[in-house]
This record gives structure tokens, C-alpha cells and sequence, in this order.
């Protein structure tokens, strides 16, 4: 009896958990990952003696924690590679779609420049109308009004009551 | 007495939160927590992280952590709200609460779930908050006993204890530790001046901020992540049934039932939230367990069993996670030693502030502490009053489509990275942490040892080679100290946590169920 | 019984008082012309709650209405599928609809121009004719 019960209770609660953790990510993916990360973790393992340390690798020196970390970073990274070869071959989720993430990126690295040449007002805007359309919005007006209001909104809210400064840009507000 | 005294300093703490101002600030926190943490994904840490900058200009810190303290009560009920309406927990601590509360909702109970889960976190966080004061100073004594050695040997046991418990694998848990730790590696040393991993840039100097980090792997993550999913078939939305939030509160059975839990609930709530174990995910589990087992022993006769819309399995779960954040508090205000990903981003919070969470901490800002404390109390009775009846209200919040909740949620992440540093290149670092943190989820790797090990690397590192200087590079410091040695045999045992469950299995002579306990990572 | 062209009326349904409304219109048109009747109800999917979107005991119950009256009667739900105006056509022309019917909803001139209207969009691209129900006032 208790065997059983323990089991769906421990089930239940973790499938409960679980339902959505499923990997999405192909096999393949998951190699170029490991190998991502094995390169990135040797790379860094090598740089620590780029760092300036009149002790060497004393313990009580500047290298000494980053040799830990990125070794154990190599080790590790081994590790998930090994994992990932010997897992069964999963096809990954085959919903997904690339555009977005990408284009939001983009969205981003372009705000990241605009915020200050254009100011906070109009580049908020225009990075939430955008994301907002790559997100799957359809509505052209509702979605600009509020694109503005917000934007106009929190500069206001921002530099006015809580002094935080925004970038003016062209506006010059 | 000790306790006399700790109520001179109680009654300090209250007579400057009742300050109107202060009230201001504590109803502000929880109304711009529920709204935040109402929707899907979005948990009490990346809620407080999000809305930091509201703060940075505040000339008195005391206004700033009332609000902290109202915004995570807000933002934890949000997320039950989400859990018992529409079965979208989102965040890890209210997983549990969504098992049995959502049945509760499709009955026509969620008013009833919702008023459990408000008087629970009320009921849990008062007592805790209590709890909370007595322990606060004793603690903080022995704390104050601590040295490098003990300091470096806890932030290890830290570390190890949560990722042992976080994700499917451990092997994954460990990389996103380590990945953390070397996060918090960059910059410039502080003992010996060398600059680390800046790639020759001056900007890298301080390191990256772990606001960014949170902010770039929760919020830029989060966003790219579901923005990869939309062309997949959508969920069906959740319908809100038009009468559902009408029918009453909880009658006489609901209250018997509901007591218990509630109180056992804040037994396991507070000591795990203090202890290593990644926050108010684990206590919530298990209290949702402990109260299915109990009512299965108890032989009940109710209808609404376990699997049906059982108001013990929301009153214990409920009052857990309220309970664990006085928990939290207990070695990050003595200790200045985060156990959860919130804890991580108040202790940043409190390094903006130039307040430095630690046994010199009551001495030096007795004022400011105790002030929080008795925020505590007050946060948890106005998230009590204003919840239940504005519960329509929060609501609304879901009905927004989610192409602008997103894109909102982007905007305000990029104001605070923004007003952080007032430069766009650290939203450039967000995002390309965000894309990191895309990845994660897509590889199934666990978060919150990352931001664990940005914010305790570092410290970490620091009291290591302090320990050495002092002993002049004698490295039996660490196991001749008393102190230093338990806690490092507690360290060894915490990677075998996980494993209990077969262990014990084992003893009894009966099946275990799966591998490992594993728990969920984003509060 | 063969070759007998059953005239089908589809009608945009809502859980609300227009809904309700177009569904009686829809159910009266049936029973005068011996028309089955399509239901549609389509939600965008776009937000976490919808509240537009039928539930199954709603559902029934609008089923029910349409066979007391002895109206011959199919459901179809959508979720995700655009806006509820091209979600109209398409099922019209889908199924060789004869009539659609729908409710119009009260709005202010400002809630026109952000939120537009999808009885001017079916107005304006249906294939077939189209009867649009406004909720009956008290005194009519």
C-alpha cells in the first residue's frame, strides 16, 4: 500500500513540476552547445595567466579562484558533452521559431544605440510598438497610442517625481 | 533581558513605519507587486529587480525597503492568484499552490483558495515575522563571531546545498554555478589590483552588475523565450467564470481545515527560507506533501479530496512561501547571506544603498532594520486588506494580450539596466545575458545558481584568501577552526540531499519513485 | 432526402448580451427558413484570460436553445486564428454558408478608431448576406 501511495504522491507532485521541463532542444543542438562551452571554458582557463599576479597561482593570489573556476568550467563542460553524445537522439521541439528571438534582439541592440541620439521618449516607443508587432500584435493604432502613452508616461514619471535622468534627444524636453 | 530589549527596538521600527510616507510607500509596494508579479513568469525576484530603479534616488533607503518588503508579498500572492485562477504558475514557489487551488477555481471555489491563500500568508508571515525578531539578534551575535574562515566555509555550503537541489541534472546545475561564479570573477581584483577578464575595456572594471544579470536572465530571457514559442499552437486562454469570484469566503469548514496547515506551513516555510535551500520552492512542496499525506492517514470524509480542490493542499503551500521570506532574511541580514535569488537581489538592493547586510548591521543600522522587520508585519496586513476585495481588479491585468505585457516587459527591463548605469551599453549586456539565459532554457539548464554564484563568488573568494593572508598561507585554518569544520562536513553532506529519498527508501525496504529531488529555481 | 440543400446560418458567437442576442436572431432565422445553424466562437488567444471565449457549460447551453427550438446545430471553436472578422468569412466560405449573423457591439467613436469594429469588417467582405443584431433595449 504505501509503496504505491508514495510513489503517485511523489508523482503527482512532480509531474506537476515537470510537465514543462522537457529539453527542447535537439541532440545536436545540445553538442554544439557542449562544444561551445568547452572552447569558451578553455579559452578562458588559458587567459588566466593574462592576468597579473606577482604570486603566480598562490592561493591567496588573483589566479588562483579563476583557475578553479574556469578548469572546473572545462571539466564540466566535458562532461555535458560526453552526456549529450551518449543521449538518445531527440528531435527537439518542433515549434520553434527563430525569427522572434532574433528580431527582438535586433530590437534591442538598435535601441541600445537610439536611446540617447533620439531620446527616451521616442526610441521607448518605438522599441515597444516594434516588439509588440514581432510579438504578434496586429493592431496598429491601439498599439501605437499605448506605445506612446507608455513611453511619455514613465519619462514623465522617471525624471519628474522620482529624479532619475532619461535622455532628452531630439525632443529636448 | 534580551527580550525586552528587542521589543524597544521593535516599537522603534514601528513607529517609523507608520510614518504616512512610509505607508505610502509599503501600499505601493504591494499594489506594483501583484500588478508585476500577477503575470505568468514573472516572479518575486525579477518583480523587485524590475522595479529597483524606482529607488535609486530615494534619499533614505527605509522608504525604499518598505517597499521591497510590500513589492515581494505583492508579487508572491500575484503569482498564487495566477496559480489558482488559471493554473499558470510561472514561478516555481506556486506550482504547488496550482495543484490543488486551480480544482478549487473549476468548482467555483476561488474565492474561497484565494482567501486561504491571503489569510495563510498573513497568518505564516506574521508568526515568521516574530520568529524573525527573536532570532534576528542572537544570530546576529554569533555572527559577529565569524571569521573568514566560517564566512568562506557558509557561502560554500551555500552554494553547494542549491545546486545539489536545482534541476534535472547535476551536471547542468554545476555549469550554471560555475558560469555564475565566473560572472562575478570579472573586473578588477579588489586584494591585489589585477584586472580580470575586462578584455581591455575600462567599462568591465566593476564587473557585471548582478542587477543585470537578473534582469538580463529573467526579463531577456524570459521575453525571447516565449517569443520563440508563438507561432506554436497558442493555449487556450483561460475563461474567468463570470460569477466565480463571488461566491462567498470561506465558511466553517474551509477555516478548520485551513488552521492547521497554516501553522505547520510556517513551521517548514521559516526554517528552510533561512536555510541554504534556494528559497520558498522547497518548503512549499513539502508542505503540499506533509498535507496530503496527513489527510489521506486522517481518513477524510470531505469530498474535496486531494486531486479535487483540497484547501489544505493551498492553506499549507501558501503559508510555506510566505513564511520563507522572514527565513531568507535571517542569514541575509546577519550574515549578509543570500539563500535565494530574491535574497540576491535585496542584498544588491542593499550594496546600492551603501548598507552592507552583515553582524555589524544592527549595530550600525539598527534603525534601518528593525524598521523593515516591523514592515514585515505591516506589508503582510495591507496585502491582507486590499487583496481580496480588489481581486477583480489585479485581474484585468491578464486580459492584456500578451504581445504588449511582453513588450512591456521589455521596456521596463531596459529602464532598469538603463538608470542603473546610464549608458546603453549595459543594455546591450543584458541582452546578451538574456540570450545566454534563452539558451538555458532551451538546454533545460537551471537559473538561479548563475545569479547564486555572481552574487556569492565573490565573497566567497574574498574571505578565502583572506583566511590565508591571516594565516599566513596555512591552509588547515579551515579545518582546525571548530566553526569552519561543521559547517564544511554540513557542506559534504548537502550533495547527498538529493539522494535522501532513495536512501531512505532504501532503509525501509520499499520502492523509491524517481532519481533525484530536484526543484525548481526562479524565486 | 437526397439532394436536399440545407441552408446554413452562421452565426459569431459570444458569451455576452450581443452574443446571446445574434444567437436568438440566428435561431429565429433557422426556424423561419429551416436553416441549421454553425456557431462560431473564436478567441485571438493572445492574452491569458478571455473572457470572449466560451466555456463548455455556456456552450451546451447555447446548444440546447437551438434544438428546444428544433434547430439542427454544429459548434466550432478556434483560438489563435487572427481576428474574429477573418475567422467569420473563412468559416463562410468554408462551409457554404447562406447567412451570417453577429452582434454589434455599443461604441464610442474613439473606441471605433483604436479597437475598429468587426461587424464593419464582415459588413464589408462577406460573401453572403449578413444580419447584425443589436441587444434588444427594454422597451422594443
Amino acid at each position: 500500500m504505501s509503496a504505491t501511495e508514495e510513489t503517485s504522491d511523489t508523482e503527482a507532485v512532480e509531474t506537476a513540476k515537470t510537465a514543462d521541463l522537457e529539453v527542447e532542444a535537439s541532440r545536436l543542438v545540445r553538442i554544439i552547445a557542449a562544444l561551445v562551452l568547452v572552447v569558451l571554458s578553455g579559452t578562458f582557463l588559458v587567459g588566466v595567466f593574462d592576468i597579473r599576479s606577482p604570486d603566480g597561482l598562490d592561493p591567496a593570489g588573483p589566479r588562483f579562484f579563476p583557475l578553479l573556476v574556469t578548469a572546473a568550467w572545462l571539466l564540466l563542460s566535458l562532461a555535458y558533452l560526453v552526456e549529450s553524445l551518449r543521449s538518445p537522439r531527440t528531435a527537439g521541439a518542433p515549434d520553434h521559431s527563430w525569427f522572434e528571438p532574433v528580431a527582438l534582439s535586433a530590437l534591442l541592440i538598435l535601441y541600445a544605440f537610439l536611446v540617447v541620439p533620439l531620446g527616451y521618449m521616442i526610441a521607448t516607443a518605438l522599441l515597444f510598438y516594434a516588439a509588440a508587432r514581432v510579438l504578434g500584435s496586429r493592431q496598429l493604432v491601439r498599439d501605437i497610442i499605448v506605445a506612446v502613452v507608455l513611453a511619455v508616461v514613465v519619462y514623465i514619471a522617471f525624471t519628474q517625481f522620482l529624479d532619475i535622468s532619461l535622455p532628452e534627444g531630439v525632443l529636448g524636453l | 533581558m534580551i527580550s525586552l530589549a528587542v521589543f524597544n527596538d521593535l516599537l522603534h521600527g514601528f513607529s517609523t513605519v507608520l510614518d504616512p510616507m512610509n505607508l505610502l510607500w509599503a501600499v505601493l509596494g504591494v499594489t506594483l507587486g501583484m500588478l508585476v508579479g500577477i503575470l505568468p513568469g514573472i516572479g518575486p525576484a525579477l518583480t523587485i529587480a524590475l522595479l529597483l530603479p524606482i529607488t535609486f534616488n530615494f534619499s533614505d533607503p527605509i522608504g525604499a525597503f518598505i517597499m521591497f518588503a510590500g513589492i515581494y508579498y505583492g508579487a508572491m500572492y500575484g503569482g498564487s492568484t495566477t496559480s489558482i485562477l488559471i493554473n499558470t504558475p510561472g514561478e516555481s514557489a506556486s506550482v504547488a499552490t496550482a495543484i490543488e487551488g486551480h480544482k478549487m477555481a473549476l468548482k467555483g471555489r476561488a474565492r474561497a483558495a484565494l482567501a486561504t491563500a491571503a489569510i495563510g500568508s498573513f497568518v505564516a508571515g506574521t508568526i515568521s515575522t516574530v520568529l524573525l525578531t527573536f532570532v534576528a539578534k542572537p544570530i546576529g551575535n554569533l555572527a559577529s563571531e565569524f571569521q573568514s574562515t566560517d564566512y568562506f566555509a557558509i557561502t560554500l555550503l551555500a552554494m553547494v546545498a542549491v545546486t545539489a537541489l536545482v534541476g534535472h541534472s547535476l551536471v547542468r546545475g554545476l555549469l550554471s554555478l560555475t558560469v555564475g561564479l565566473f560572472i562575478g570573477l570579472i573586473g578588477l581584483d579588489s586584494l591585489s589590483g589585477a584586472q580580470r577578464y575586462t578584455f581591455g575595456t575600462l567599462r568591465l572594471l566593476d564587473g557585471v552588475d548582478v542587477v543585470i544579470v537578473i534582469v538580463g536572465l529573467f526579463a531577456i530571457g524570459e521575453t525571447l523565450h516565449v517569443a520563440s514559442k508563438l507561432r506554436s499552437t497558442p493555449d487556450r486562454p483561460a475563461v474567468l467564470e463570470k460569477g466565480q469570484l463571488r461566491t462567498g469566503y470561506l465558511n466553517k469548514s474551509d477555516w478548520s481545515r485551513s488552521w492547521a496547515p497554516w501553522l505547520r506551513g510556517t513551521a517548514l516555510g521559516f526554517p528552510f527560507g533561512a536555510i541554504p535551500s534556494g528559497g520558498a520552492e522547497v518548503p512549499t512542496f513539502l508542505s503540499y506533501t506533509i498535507e496530503k499525506r496527513r489527510a489521506r492517514k486522517a481518513g477524510r470524509k470531505h469530498p474535496d479530496e486531494f486531486g479535487d480542490g483540497a484547501i489544505e493542499g493551498v492553506a499549507g503551500p501558501e503559508a510555506a512561501n510566505n513564511a520563507s521570506f522572514s527565513g531568507v532574511l535571517v542569514p541575509l541580514l546577519t550574515l549578509g547571506l543570500p539563500t535565494s535569488a530574491t535574497a540576491a537581489v535585496m542584498l544588491a538592493a542593499f550594496q546600492i544603498f551603501n548598507v552592507q547586510p552583515g553582524p555589524q548591521l544592527f549595530e550600525d543600522q539598527g534603525t534601518l532594520v528593525w524598521t523593515l522587520i516591523a514592515s514585515l508585519y505591516v506589508g503582510n496586513l495591507i496585502l491582507l486588506i486590499m487583496n481580496l476585495p480588489l481581486i477583480q481588479i489585479w485581474v484585468q491585468v491578464l486580459k492584456v494580450p500578451r504581445p504588449l505585457l511582453y513588450a512591456g516587459i521589455l521596456v521596463f527591463a531596459c529602464l532598469g539596466v538603463y538608470s542603473l548605469s546610464g549608458s546603453g551599453y549595459e543594455v546591450l549586456m543584458a541582452l546578451l545575458i538574456g540570450v545566454v539565459g534563452f539558451f538555458m532554457r532551451k538546454l533545460d539548464f537551471p537559473i538561479a545558481p548563475v545569479i547564486l554564484g555572481v552574487i556569492l563568488g565573490p565573497t566567497m573568494e574574498e574571505q578565502f584568501r583572506r583566511s590565508l593572508v591571516i594565516s599566513n598561507g596555512d591552509a588547515s585554518v579551515f579545518f582546525t577552526r571548530p566553526l569552519s569544520l561543521i559547517i564544511i562536513v554540513l557542506t559534504v553532506l548537502a550533495l547527498f540531499v538529493p539522494y535522501l529519498p532513495r536512501i531512505v527508501a532504501r532503509i525501509r525496504g520499499t520502492q523509491a519513485s524517481r532519481d533525484r529531488l530536484t526543484f525548481g529555481e526562479d524565486d | 432526402m437526397t439532394g436536399e440543400h440545407r441552408v446554413k446560418i452562421l452565426v459569431g458567437y459570444v458569451p455576452t448580451p450581443e452574443g446571446e442576442a445574434a444567437l436568438d436572431a440566428a435561431a429565429a432565422e433557422a426556424v423561419l427558413r429551416g436553416a441549421s445553424v454553425l456557431l462560431l466562437n473564436t478567441s485571438r488567444g493572445d492574452a491569458y484570460i478571455d473572457n470572449r471565449y466560451a466555456n463548455q457549460a455556456e456552450l451546451d447551453a447555447a446548444e440546447s436553445r437551438l434544438r428546444d427550438l428544433g434547430v439542427e446545430v454544429t459548434i466550432q471553436q478556434a483560438v489563435g486564428s487572427g481576428d474574429v472578422a477573418h475567422e467569420l468569412i473563412k468559416a463562410a466560405e468554408a462551409n457554404e454558408v447562406g447567412l451570417i449573423v453577429l452582434g454589434l457591439r455599443r461604441r464610442s467613436p474613439v473606441g471605433k478608431l483604436i479597437l475598429g469594429s468587426t461587424a464593419q469588417r464582415v459588413l464589408l467582405e462577406s460573401p453572403v448576406p449578413v444580419l447584425a443584431v443589436k441587444v434588444p433595449t427594454p422597451h422594443d
